[in-house]
């Protein structure tokens, strides 16, 4: 037809105009698809396609009605339409005739699906991260794997000075933004009446709103962040200093210094974005505030090659540029660090939209998530539709003897087998589709709850995407489908002879040992699921309750300890006073980040620039973190030498040098360093230190060497009672710090919860496992109760017969759970070498972890049997307490 | 049979087809209903309405031409009959004779 391609684009799917002139009456067809087609059009215009499609399947489902179907005068004549229905009807009939088994079967499914929505939902905002930014096929980011003496180390950030040379001499750069936070002091922000430490402050280059998706609520994009002292915030963060005032051209002081003119408002970061900042700052002005600081010899991290400060991203020509912009990063990358050691520097590109899910670098903006987890959670996701799924089946199969004698009667009249199975799939299909719409209520119930522990705010977005519900009634026709095929296929090949004579048990057999099949299943998959619970709680309860090898409890650290600098003395005397007060600390904070830095041993020219962490602390560091020397002796402050040039060794260290503690005392090191990086230090070992897990526990311990310092972060030991007394404390210390550095507020946070926050998300993967666990379990033993009901009732007169002839309740129960048992035995057996090899996977990760005891399996054995005990007992002992005179008057 | 009543949408139906004349077709009539009396209007209602006043013989259709604008279906026309225009006289002066009958006082 000869129509314009204008025309076309407005022309609904054609299988739904199909769909309409097949039902429709030829002599309405034109009249009403005109004026469909009509609205069509004015729709698409204000709602767009999508929408508009799906009320245009909806209209013309309204038109399913006698007056416009074909063949009406001939109403004699059966429809496909009048098919359904009386499908529809007849499993109605049947489900209403069983109502517990009905309600069972549709629990469970509803269950199900939940628990996978729910899940669906988690692992969509999980792949969707960084997707919203139109350009994100186009942004990569900056970075290096360090390779020194066979270990690499990856790190997400790269030096500064890199992005002036990757304008000028790569092709296919477009922009680069730099992103820098400030993790050596806190941040504060001032203005009348307001000082207030910023976690989140993140200094960005002025082309970031060109490259990212960041959107602004006002001010000018290309201009925000142009000058220096500009900075642009969050309206949260804007009402808490300006409260309703218009925030746009106010004065905010950084650190009590530089004053910022706000110059936008940035709108709220997506959830699904893998950085998040509350305020953006030039990072210009980070490098004024260094190169003009005090003491600093003008350091300018424009002209560093060798500290790797900043998050990098690149925004490429086209898509297609990366690969030739890769090699020759790769190829010329390993010059950019100027030096000829055996440290190596591989420059690489990430994808944008990679790493939310696929990096675990040094350095990440914010902790990631992690693609295992994602398969992971998609695999429970799974087995909690299968389970629900195979409730359903058991369920069907089970019940089939009862309903033979109908099948037999429908095939004496005539029914021919695909008939039967399509009116047993009708009755499953309605099931689902009941099932699906409960669901959608659990879903709004579970949601709110699975979000609070994941700290996270997932919906489903009904009224965004109204094509949602389009794919629930879809998926729960499938499910539907699935589920019913196998009772479907089974029940409608029965003999019509056979079962009419009354020979119920037909054919159950096959059945039964399928039936059996599935509830192994089921209990396999539970069993896993409880497995992997106690193997996560017990690696977590021991990492929380391990021996660090230091001591963290009443260990304060001041936000802004830093400050005080030479201060500190001061402020330590004065603390003295107070008997609450064990200790005062400047310098490294046991159990948190720490620097790197490359070591040489003087006088051995192989073992040049070995890379080890570095801990700047002061006298008291020993004392405040209870750590022990094991050789050699503590600073001292009596020896006038140990201030410069004395470092202590950790074990590791000395291992990784391949000395013993002994040998190790006394070599002399120098490093270059210092807050300019450009220093060089002379220092001799004075004593060795025991290790001690400083960092998480995923990670080895690192060989650590630490150095007297007069700067860094504060840390305050106290020794109080009840939390009353604390609080008192804690005020007499701010009292103090007011007098000594009253320019800054007096903020802390207790050390042990610090250390607590990094196991934040083990501590979730549990508590979601733990409730998925739940409504597996849940599902599983609705299945066995309904199961075990129904065989019991289908056994009650052979029952009645035994308990007459003198059986007891005992032998009674032990025929009716015999079968169940050693079912769940079995599922038991079958599933330990499975959970001991996928545990044995995720502990992986843990560089200290617990080995799986026996006691895990056992517990989860005892747990399957007690569930199963407890779905089929209650019915099994019912069955054997009954008067035998009742059940057997029952027919 | 019920054939001869009228139902109130129908009525309001077999009016619009009255007010359009010479145009008077299913998405006319709707527009126009959703119009008058500011209700939504579901366009299957409309068609639903129009088959069965024709069947009760108060409408006659005829197909008009194809236009561009309809994807190029033609538009089926309505247009009142005789006793389309009986039944609509006779509810009009049904309602005014049961008007007059309702005494003064009630307005007051």
């Amino acid at each position: 037809m000869g129509m314009s391609d204008q025309q076309n684009s407005q022309q609904p799917p054609g299988w739904i105009s199909r769909f309409f002139r097949w039902f429709c009456r030829e002599e309405l067809c034109d009249g009403i698809e005109g004026d469909l087609l009509t609205l069509y059009a004015r729709k698409v215009i204000d709602r767009g396609r999508m929408k508009s499609n799906i009320w245009y399947f909806f209209s013309v489902l309204s038109f399913v009605q006698p007056f416009a179907l074909k063949n009406r005068q001939l109403s004699h004549r059966l429809t496909p339409f009048d098919m359904f229905s009386n499908y529809f009807k007849i499993a109605y009939r049947s489900l209403m005739g069983s109502k517990s088994f009905t309600l069972i079967n549709i629990l469970g499914l509803a269950i199900g699906i939940a628990g996978f929505v729910v899940m669906a939902t988690y692992i969509h905002s999980e792949l969707s991260y960084d997707k919203f930014h139109t350009k994100s096929d186009r942004i990569v980011r900056v970075t290096y794997d360090y390779e020194a003496r066979g270990t690499i180390r990856k790190v997400a950030k790269s030096a500064f000075p890199i992005k002036p040379m990757l304008l000028e001499s790569y092709p296919g750069v477009e922009k680069v933004v730099r992103f820098y936070r400030n993790t050596l002091d806190a941040s504060t922000l001032k203005n009348e009446g307001n000082h207030m430490t910023e976690e989140n402050i993140i200094f960005a280059d002025p082309e970031v709103f060109e490259v990212f998706d960041f959107e602004l609520e006002q001010g000018n994009p290309a201009t925000a962040l142009t000058d220096v002292n500009s900075i642009v915030l969050t309206a949260r963060a804007a009402r808490k200093y300006f409260g309703n005032e218009n925030p746009m051209g106010k004065i905010l002081q950084y650190k009590n210094r530089d004053k910022l003119e706000v110059t936008g408002i940035l709108k709220e970061l997506p959830e699904n974005s893998h950085m998040h900042f509350d305020m953006l700052v030039p990072v210009e002005l980070q490098r004024q505030r260094w190169v003009r600081g005090n003491g600093n010899n003008g350091y300018d991290f424009e002209q560093d090659w060798k500290w790797s400060g900043a998050w990098m991203y690149v925004l490429l020509d086209n898509a297609d540029a990366r690969d030739s912009f890769e090699q020759k990063l790769i190829a010329e990358g390993k010059d950019y660090f100027g030096r000829a050691d055996d440290v190596e520097y591989h420059y690489t590109l990430q994808s944008l939209t990679d790493i939310h899910l696929h990096s675990d670098m040094i350095g990440e903006f914010e902790g990631n998530g992690n693609i295992r987890q994602v398969y992971g959670f998609g695999v429970i996701a799974v087995l909690i539709l299968v389970i629900a799924c195979i409730n359903f089946i058991n369920l069907s199969t089970a019940r089939s003897a009862r309903r033979a004698k109908e099948v037999g009667l429908r095939k004496v009249m005539g029914a021919h087998r695909p008939q039967l199975i399509s009116q047993f799939i009708a009755e499953s299909v309605l099931i689902s589709l009941i099932a699906a719409l409960l669901s959608v209520f659990l879903i709004e119930a579970l949601l709110p709850f699975f979000n609070r522990f994941m700290d996270k705010s997932l919906s489903v977005p009904y009224q965004e995407n109204p094509e949602i519900i389009l794919y629930f009634f879809i998926g729960a026709v499938i499910i539907g489908l699935l589920a019913g095929v196998y009772p479907a296929f089974y029940i409608s090949r029965y003999r019509p002879v056979k079962t009419l004579k009354g020979n119920n048990t037909t054919g159950s057999r096959g059945n039964a040992r399928l039936r059996k099949v599935l509830v192994s299943t089921q209990f396999i998959i539970s069993n896993l699921l409880i497995i992997g619970i106690l193997v996560v709680q017990q690696q977590l309860s021991y990492i929380k309750g391990k021996d660090l090898g230091f001591e963290k409890d009443q260990v304060i650290v001041l936000k802004h300890g830093n400050k005080l600098d030479e201060g500190f003395d001061l402020f330590q005397t004065k603390l003295k006073a107070n008997p609450a007060v064990v200790a005062t600390n400047q310098g490294y904070v046991a159990g948190t980040g720490g620097f790197t830095q490359s070591f040489k041993v003087n006088g051995e020219q192989a073992e040049a620039g070995k890379s080890m962490g570095i801990k700047h602390v002061s006298f008291d560091f020993l004392d405040m973190f209870g750590m022990k020397v094991v050789a050699g002796r503590n600073f001292s402050r009596e020896i006038g030498t140990d201030w410069k040039q004395a470092i202590m060794l950790n074990e590791t260290a000395v291992k990784s040098f391949g000395w013993t503690n002994e040998e190790a005392l006394g070599k002399n090191f120098s490093y270059v360093g210092g807050s300019d990086n450009r220093t060089l230090f002379e220092c001799k070992v004075i004593g060795i230190l025991a290790d001690a897990h400083l960092e998480p526990l995923y990670k080895p311990i690192q060989p650590s060497v630490f150095k007297q310092a007069k700067w860094g972060r504060v840390s305050i030991k106290l020794n109080t009672g009840s939390g009353e007394e604390l609080r008192a404390v804690l005020d007499q210390i701010e009292q103090v710090w007011t007098e000594v550095n009253p320019r800054w507020p007096f903020e802390y946070q207790f050390l042990d919860d610090t250390i607590e926050q990094q196991y934040l998300k083990e501590e979730r993967l549990s508590q979601t496992i733990q409730y998925f666990t739940f409504l597996a379990i849940l599902i599983a033993s609705l299945g066995l109760f309904g199961l075990a009901s129904y065989t019991v009732q289908q056994r009650t007169r052979e029952i009645g017969v035994r308990k007459v002839l003198g059986a007891s309740v005992n032998s009674i129960l032990a025929l009716v759970g015999k079968r169940f048992v050693w079912l769940v035995g079995l599922s038991f057996i079958i599933s330990v070498p499975i959970g001991y090899y996928l545990a044995g996977q995720w502990l992986q990760d843990f560089e200290y972890r617990i080995s799986i005891g026996t006691g895990v399996f056992l517990l989860a054995g005892l747990v399957s049997v007690v569930i199963a005990g407890l779905a089929i007992g209650g019915q099994s002992i019912r069955a054997a307490t009954l008067n035998p005179v009742k059940t057997l008057r029952h027919e | 049979m019920k054939g001869t009543s009228l139902g109130e949408f129908e009525e309001l139906v077999l009016l619009t087809v009255g007010i359009l004349y010479n145009d008077a077709y299913g998405l006319g009539i709707r527009d126009e209903l959703e119009k008058q009396t500011g209700r939504n209007v579901m366009i299957s209602s409309v068609h639903k309405a129009l088959v069965r006043l024709e069947d009760k013989g108060f409408l006659s259709s005829y197909m008009g031409g194809a236009t561009d604008e309809r994807g190029g279906r033609k538009k089926r026309l309505y247009e009142l009959t005789i006793s389309g225009k009986k039944v609509l006289n006779r509810s009009k002066e049904l309602r005014n004779s049961m008007w007059n009958s309702v005494p003064k006082v009630v307005w007051e």
